[in-house]
């Protein structure tokens, strides 16, 4: 076990199976985990639980990625905290969708991005890499 | 001048004059801001090069397209068309943009053939031309109301050049043929050629003349022969001498400076050929079907392109979902995995769970593709509703109580059995239960309500929830394919295929939702058999 083990870990899905999916790489690298079905329940969270990181899927119905991270962002207490989103959001718009356009769209880029299908290795390499550095 | 004219999609303002140079793009900061998804902040540039101007894509994510093709770096050319995400845009090189008929010049100078108007044949008839000015006007106002009138109805180019030739033979009573040439309108981008032959007289195989042609299109100059036999400077064009012809004229059809075709009408009766009145007419005839070509060009390019576009939106929608599927059973068998390495049963039931449920979800969303796509006729018998209805909510129940959501089936009186397709209904009512149970959370209720209409012998299916309701902007684009509230589990395919097996029917679909109002869709279906299939085997 690395430095970056034994940290807690946010994961904000509207799919079961996606939490499911990040809660076991997550725990399999020692991390715990709490999780969110939504936006809004994951700004809760994020604030009664204050995690050392946070897995924010990009699409979910009523209060999506961008929103919550934008607002995660703008919130003094949760701002610093590193967000890995899940996205197959470039895809589901049919366009190139880079981190410059995300720029666009909500002022600031999270830390990483992971595409979905999640590859569990990467999944953990980039967590890691952002808990430890 | 150079000047860009925004002719369809979103952009500000709707025209910009170049000057030395412009840039389009999304950020507010360009010249010209268009609007959407596809556009990059900076997207293309368009400045003076030397005498011209030349188009410079600057490394938009979605590229630059100028009449049809991708390009990184192009010279512009005036009426070149250059679009830019959802935005079609033209180039023009004149601000004043000039209809074609007052754009076209008779050169008396021009060296070849035939500038020839032939001014004695029409001295010998000039009492009868004055009696038949007045005539003659109106014919030509008749000629033009009609082709303009016709350019504006018919988007079928090949058509519309048919009905004109037809009239440029009623105008010209003396002509035998017209004929015509659009460039690039033909399938598969060849030329388009017609001709028309009046009845009665011998037929031109040979259709337009490649002399006249060739002078209309390259020199953009309008041609009268006015008596062909008469003229020894027509011994080059083999073609005219040789198929008898007394006189003939050709017009360029011209938009801006473009050239997309030519006509021509030609006369074998030697006693009437066409004099420069004619052939000024010609010239205002041809105008009206540049533009019209013009507009069923564009109408085209719109076509294929919203084709396109909702093709890409297809695959991408489809691609999306079927992402979320393969992150569910990638995540599934990764859990098995886990638990076969550790030994922990409790692990490999969970991702195995996971695994049959995203399986189940994919075959699921194969149905609802298979069925939105599918064009087969419905077939419609006599069904029980309360039946199929009560079957179908048996489906949901086991969710709805998972989720503490109440379901009811409400039958109102003895509603007779309906000629339906039992399959179809079965699967839009499941639609729509399984929509109504996953925007409820505990303690609403879903309710199903069957009807019967006796007077307008229809029957009325209604699946009501007391969920959050609708907001206006969703409830516009609830039916339309791939269109989804539910983030990755939804296709955006079931409402779009309730729609489809209501219209199969003749039935009809209504929605009331409003924002914490809950929602309720109304199906009404004609309850007797329709008349061919009431009366077949």
């Amino acid at each position: 076990m690395t430095d970056a083990s034994g940290k807690k870990i946010l994961v904000v899905d509207d799919e079961p199976d996606a939490v499911e999916f990040v809660r076991a790489v997550m725990e399999e690298a020692g991390h715990r985990v709490v999780s969110a079905s939504g936006g809004d329940e994951g700004l809760a969270k994020a604030r009664a639980e204050s995690p050392d990181l946070i897995v924010l899927d990009v699409q979910m119905p009523g209060k999506d990625g961008f929103t919550t991270f934008a607002e995660l962002r703008r919130d003094a207490q949760l701002a610093s905290i590193p967000v890995v989103m899940l996205t197959g959001v470039g895809e589901k718009l049919g366009i190139g969708f880079s981190a410059e356009d995300m720029g666009d769209f909500i002022g600031e880029e999270p830390e990483a991005y992971v595409e979905k299908p999640v590859d569990p290795a990467r999944l953990a390499g980039t967590v890691a890499e952002l808990l430890g550095g | 001048m150079a000047k860009l004219v925004v002719i369809h999609g979103q952009s500000e303002p709707q025209e910009l004059i170049v000057g030395e140079g412009a840039v389009l793009g999304r950020s507010p900061e360009c010249d010209l801001v268009i609007g959407g998804p596809l556009v990059s902040r900076r997207h293309v540039r368009i400045f003076r090069d030397g005498d011209g101007y030349s188009i410079e894509d600057l490394g938009s994510a979605n590229g630059t397209v100028v009449n049809g093709s991708d390009m990184t770096r192009a010279a512009l050319r005036d009426g070149d068309w250059i679009t830019v995400g959802d935005c079609q845009l033209t180039f023009l090189l004149d601000d004043a943009y000039t209809p074609p008929q007052s754009a076209l010049l008779l050169d008396d100078s021009m060296p070849t053939v035939v500038d020839v108007v032939d001014l004695g044949a029409r001295a010998a008839g000039a009492e009868t031309l004055d009696a038949t000015l007045a005539g003659k006007l109106k014919a030509r106002l008749d000629v033009l109301r009609a082709v303009s009138e016709r350019a504006c109805g018919a988007l079928e180019i090949g058509r519309l050049v048919e009905l004109a030739l037809d009239e440029l033979l009623r105008v010209y009573r003396q002509a035998d043929h017209a004929h015509a040439v659009l460039m690039g309108f033909g399938e598969g981008h060849d030329d388009l050629r017609l001709s028309v032959t009046r009845a009665g007289r011998p037929r031109d195989a040979a259709g337009m003349s490649r002399t006249l042609l060739g002078i209309a299109t390259a020199d953009k100059k309008a041609v009268l022969a006015g008596d062909v036999s008469a003229d020894d400077r027509l011994e080059a064009a083999q073609s005219i001498v040789s198929r008898s012809l007394r006189s003939t004229m050709c017009s360029p059809l011209l938009m801006g400076s473009r050239v997309l075709g030519a006509i021509q009408v030609d006369t074998m009766e030697p006693d009437e050929p066409f004099s420069r009145d004619d052939l000024e007419l010609l010239v205002a005839i041809a105008g009206q079907i540049a533009v019209a070509a013009e507009n069923s060009r564009l109408h085209r390019e719109v076509v294929a392109q919203q084709r396109l576009a909702a093709v890409g939106q297809a695959v991408s929608s489809l691609a999306h979902c079927i992402k979320n599927v393969l992150n569910g059973l990638q995540g599934g068998s990764y859990i098995v995995d886990l638990g076969l390495r550790d030994e922990d049963n409790d692990r490999i039931v969970k991702g195995w769970d996971i695994v049959k449920r995203n399986a189940g979800f994919m075959s699921e969303m194969v149905k609802d593709m298979l069925a939105y796509c599918r064009k087969t006729a419905v077939r419609r018998e006599p069904t029980d509703l309360r039946g199929l209805l009560n079957e179908t909510l048996l489906m949901v129940q086991e969710t709805a109580a998972q989720k503490g959501v109440e379901t009811a089936l409400v039958v109102d009186g003895e509603p007779p059995p309906a000629a339906v397709d039992a399959t179809g209904i079965k699967r839009a009512v499941l639609n729509l239960l399984t929509n109504a149970v996953e925007a409820c959370s505990e303690g609403c209720s879903v309710e199903v309500d069957l009807a019967a209409d006796p007077g307008a012998d229809s029957v009325c299916i209604t699946v009501r929830d007391d969920g959050p309701g609708m907001a206006p902007e969703v409830r516009a684009h609830v039916f339309d394919a791939f269109f989804t509230t539910k983030g990755s589990k939804g296709t955006g395919l079931g409402l779009a295929l309730v729609q489809k097996v209501v219209e199969e029917h003749k039935g009809d679909l209504r929605l009331d939702s409003e924002p914490g109002q809950g929602s309720a869709f109304h199906i009404w279906l004609p309850a007797d058999l329709p008349r061919q299939q009431a009366s077949g085997p």
